[in-house]
């Protein structure tokens, strides 16, 4: 057929289309609606979900110990010594050495065949362990003294050497954020994502006393995703891209095969993610010391002592010849990961890697290792010693459609090293849905059902992830909204009319018992432990005979039984009509020491219809309940999910990203302000 | 990355969503179906979306898995389908010339429906389309034009 008659046609079809009314259910305003109504995702706060009718919800908790005599069951059998190509690390187990890829050339034969698919879309997530359950993780760093560089410390001590840091799901497991502080000095994104001020704050007093530059070039902005301090140091992540290379293929395409539309051609474009590490004694002059150079989208981090890890999904689209490796190996540093560095799980389901590095932050020169995992990305929980990673699948034609597939690495000090992969039923809600305990890791997850329904369960696996233990159709209909688990016992949350909260027993790991179950209206979106027998609930009121929602609630659950679980506190907020803290645990700062519960919150006033941002914070006490202590209005359009709240000494402060305001913590007075003009 | 942004983004393309959801499925119902499912499922995943240049592929990507599913139900109602067909035409288009287009289009199987809307609304190559469809791209390539060639010759006989 001619050219010419292609096109023609094309465009016959193309412009037939023209004549298309979209329905009104897909217009942006109505389907916005309908988004805000529906969605659960743990990467934003969201709107007040609308059901049809009755509207309560559950806690569940569940009891997972781990018996010894469960340890080692089914473990992987490590291969005779003589079949081993090389010789492993010492500490590396032995399993990981069946996974290590044997040849670039094995590595090519799988992408080859897993050519990249269109349903390769997933849903993300990190978690990282909350072995230290009950972790009251805005617990005051009494000791974080001992990271701070020499300059600060003495700053430090003065203020009681007491400050609010992220709002973490493992103690000691430090997550990256926005705005960070070290007791002496504000570290905070600015509103353009390029730069990070520096602000020395002493109680109502505080000046800008630096700035991290953009280091973004002509062709490729650099965004900042999120930071870590450590002492004098600061490590940042910037999402970069490198598109010059596709460009030019693509041309070719276009020549060869003249259908395509030129401005809607995509480019696929290569992400890359820096980790940039500066020292910071100097606030004025920051000293960049190094920079990794990853390829992929920035998915997740973690820092443990002195180390950043830094995950990264790496798709391989492009590939080209065998001996090109670069097209199809990821880049560490412009070079290839070595194929000994790289892991094949038994099934490769994607044409992805799951990239994952250490650094030091004390010698950020170089890398401490490298490693890559033919696998998606997705969720990413890490314990003190693991890393788990569990990625949503599906597989449409099986009646229970989707899947997790999971993969275990273990790191200590910077190595990092494969330990096993699996696949369990059903989708995790985010990283709070998985939690290791005494070697073992828990799960909650919902699974779908073709037809709709929907049913929950709970899973035990051991360090293997070898499947030891498990509850089945939990809550019919449901979805799991939130869990929590505190060493033996696990809480979650389902919802759908009621919310009920479950406790689970998981004291033998492989035989988890339902304990109780508590109903009660809205549901909780998370759960934090509180002080003594106490766990918090943030979340939403519905209305259990309309399903309507009446607004941001929260719940204060009596834990000390956990067969007879007692909501005993309750405070319904009517206009407060979303919360970040619905969907991010980072942008909470819960303090059961400081007695402190604060988050912002979007504000509606139906009688004057009026929307006003706020920053809110709530003290607890067993009689009367929760208390409103503050609430702030907010920077009129500013990035609400961007605001924290931090106490440093006796002194709370609320960060929005042009503006800090300083409040007294027994008052909560103002006690000064600083709001930055410039553009930086 | 804000539900504000998510807007934006998805104003620029849900009309041709739509019209490809409509042409690959042949049906409204199910298209005004399938794009919803796909918008629903692209917010919750849309923090993980950096780049906002991938949002069209993105969209595209999800939505034809969509499109797949639906179409794999169709093979156990194929009499539905011919209905489905119908609602299609019984929108009313004015030039006859468009009505002959539109016949044309809908003699093609399901496969080639879908490559051929890829192609038109998703703009995408035949690299890319191979990818979605598992198929090699010259594979692509010959469909296509093979599919092309097919409503040609109904249209000039």
């Amino acid at each position: 057929m001619k050219q010419e008659k292609t096109d023609q046609l094309l465009d016959q079809i193309r412009s037939l289309a023209h004549h298309v009314q979209t329905p009104e259910s897909l217009e942006p305003e109505h389907m916005m609606e309908q988004l805000y109504g529906k969605t659960k995702t743990s990467h934003r706060w969201k709107r007040p979900v609308k059901y049809g009718a009755i509207a309560v919800a559950a806690v569940l908790a569940v009891v997972t110990t781990v018996q010894l005599e469960h340890a080692g069951v089914a473990q992987r059998t490590p291969p005779p010594a003589e079949t081993r190509e090389e010789e492993t690390l010492p500490s590396e187990p032995a399993e990981a050495s069946l996974y290590t890829a044997k040849s670039y050339e094995e590595i090519y034969g799988h992408l080859r065949r897993n050519r990249p698919i269109l349903n390769d879309y997933k849903s993300d997530m990190v978690v990282t362990e909350s072995a230290a359950a009950g972790v009251d993780s805005a617990a005051p760093m009494e000791g974080a003294a001992k990271d701070i560089g020499f300059g600060a410390m003495k700053e430090q001590l003065q203020n009681n050497g007491s400050f609010s840091g992220t709002n973490v799901q493992v103690r000691g497991v430090d997550e990256g954020d926005v705005v960070k502080t070290d007791g002496t000095y504000l570290y905070i994104l600015s509103e353009y994502t390029g730069s990070i001020r520096f602000v020395q704050v002493d109680g109502g007093e505080m000046k800008v006393c630096g700035m991290l530059e953009d280091t973004s070039t002509v062709n490729e902005a650099r965004q900042i995703q999120e930071f870590y301090i450590n002492g004098d140091r600061l490590s940042v992540i910037r999402q970069g891209y490198k598109e010059a290379d596709a460009r030019v293929n693509y041309s070719v395409d276009i020549s060869e095969w003249p259908v395509i539309e030129k401005n809607y051609v995509s480019i696929p474009v290569k992400d890359i993610t820096y980790l940039e590490t500066y020292d910071i004694r100097d606030k004025e002059h920051p000293v960049l010391l190094g920079t990794l150079t990853q390829d992929g989208r920035y998915k997740n981090s973690r820092r443990v002592d002195d180390y950043v890890y830094l995950f990264t999904e790496h798709d391989a689209y492009e590939i080209g010849k065998k001996s090109d490796t670069a097209s199809y190996i990821p880049l560490i540093n412009q070079k290839p990961i070595p194929y000994d560095d790289i892991y094949i799980p038994e099934q490769v389901s994607g044409s992805g890697y799951v990239v994952i590095t250490a650094v030091d932050m004390k010698k950020p020169e170089k890398t401490a290792d490298a490693k890559a995992v033919l696998a998606d990305g997705g969720h990413f929980y890490v314990s003190s010693s693991g890393i788990y990673i569990g990625s949503a699948q599906q597989d449409w034609e099986a009646s229970q459609y989707d899947y997790t597939e999971l993969l275990k690495l273990n790191y200590k000090n910077g190595t990092i090293t494969f330990q096993a992969h699996t696949n369990v039923d059903g989708y995790l809600n985010d990283q709070f849905s998985m939690d290791e305990y005494q070697g073992n890791l828990r799960l909650v997850t919902t699974l779908s059902h073709q037809g709709g329904n929907q049913t929950n369960s709970l899973i035990v696996l051991d360090e293997n992830l070898k499947q030891i233990g498990e509850i089945e159709d939990l809550a019919p209909g449901e979805q799991v909204y939130s869990a929590r688990f505190m060493g033996d016992v696990g809480y979650f949350v389902t919802f759908r009319q009621m919310d009920p909260l479950f406790s689970v027993d998981l004291s033998i790991p492989s035989n988890p018992k339902i304990l109780g179950e508590l109903k009660i209206t809205g549901f909780s979106e998370y759960l934090h432990p509180y002080q003594n027998d106490l766990l918090l609930g943030i979340g939403q009121e519905i209305s259990p005979d309309t399903g309507n929602f009446k607004g941001l609630k929260l719940s204060m659950f009596d834990v000390t039984d956990p067969q007879d679980v007692q909501e005993v506190k309750k405070m319904v907020e009517q206009s407060f009509e979303s919360s970040p803290a619905w969907g991010n645990h980072k942008a909470v700062t819960i303090s059961a020491d400081k007695n402190i519960i604060g988050f912002a919150v979007d504000v509606y006033d139906s009688s004057k219809r009026t929307w006003t941002q706020q920053y809110v914070v709530y003290s607890f006490d067993e009689k009367e309940g929760f208390y409103k202590e503050m609430a702030y209005p907010l920077m009129e359009g500013g990035d609400i999910g961007a605001v924290r709240g931090f106490y440093i000494g006796s002194w709370f402060y609320v960060v929005e990203n042009r503006r800090v305001t300083a409040f007294g913590l027994g008052d909560f007075g103002e006690v000064g302000v600083l709001e930055f003009l410039d553009m930086p | 990355m804000s539900g504000i942004l998510f807007e934006q983004y998805y104003r620029q393309v849900y009309q041709d969503l739509y019209r490809f959801a409509l042409y690959t499925l042949g049906n409204q119902q199910d298209a005004e179906d399938a794009v919803s499912e796909a918008v629903t499922d692209a917010y919750q995943g849309f923090g993980g979306l950096k780049k906002q240049e991938s949002f069209r592929p993105w969209m595209f990507k999800i939505l034809t898995i969509k499109c797949k599913r639906k179409m794999k139900e169709y093979v156990n109602r194929p009499v539905e389908l011919e209905n489905a067909k119908a609602a299609v035409f019984e929108m009313e288009w004015e030039a006859e010339e468009s009505q002959d287009v539109r016949n044309a289009f809908f003699t093609l199987s399901g496969q080639e429906r879908l490559i051929v809307s890829l192609s038109v609304f998703g703009g995408y190559t035949s690299r890319e389309i191979g990818k979605a469809l598992m198929l090699r791209d010259t594979t692509v390539r010959s469909k296509l034009s093979r599919a092309l060639e097919k409503m040609e010759k109904i249209l000039e006989p």
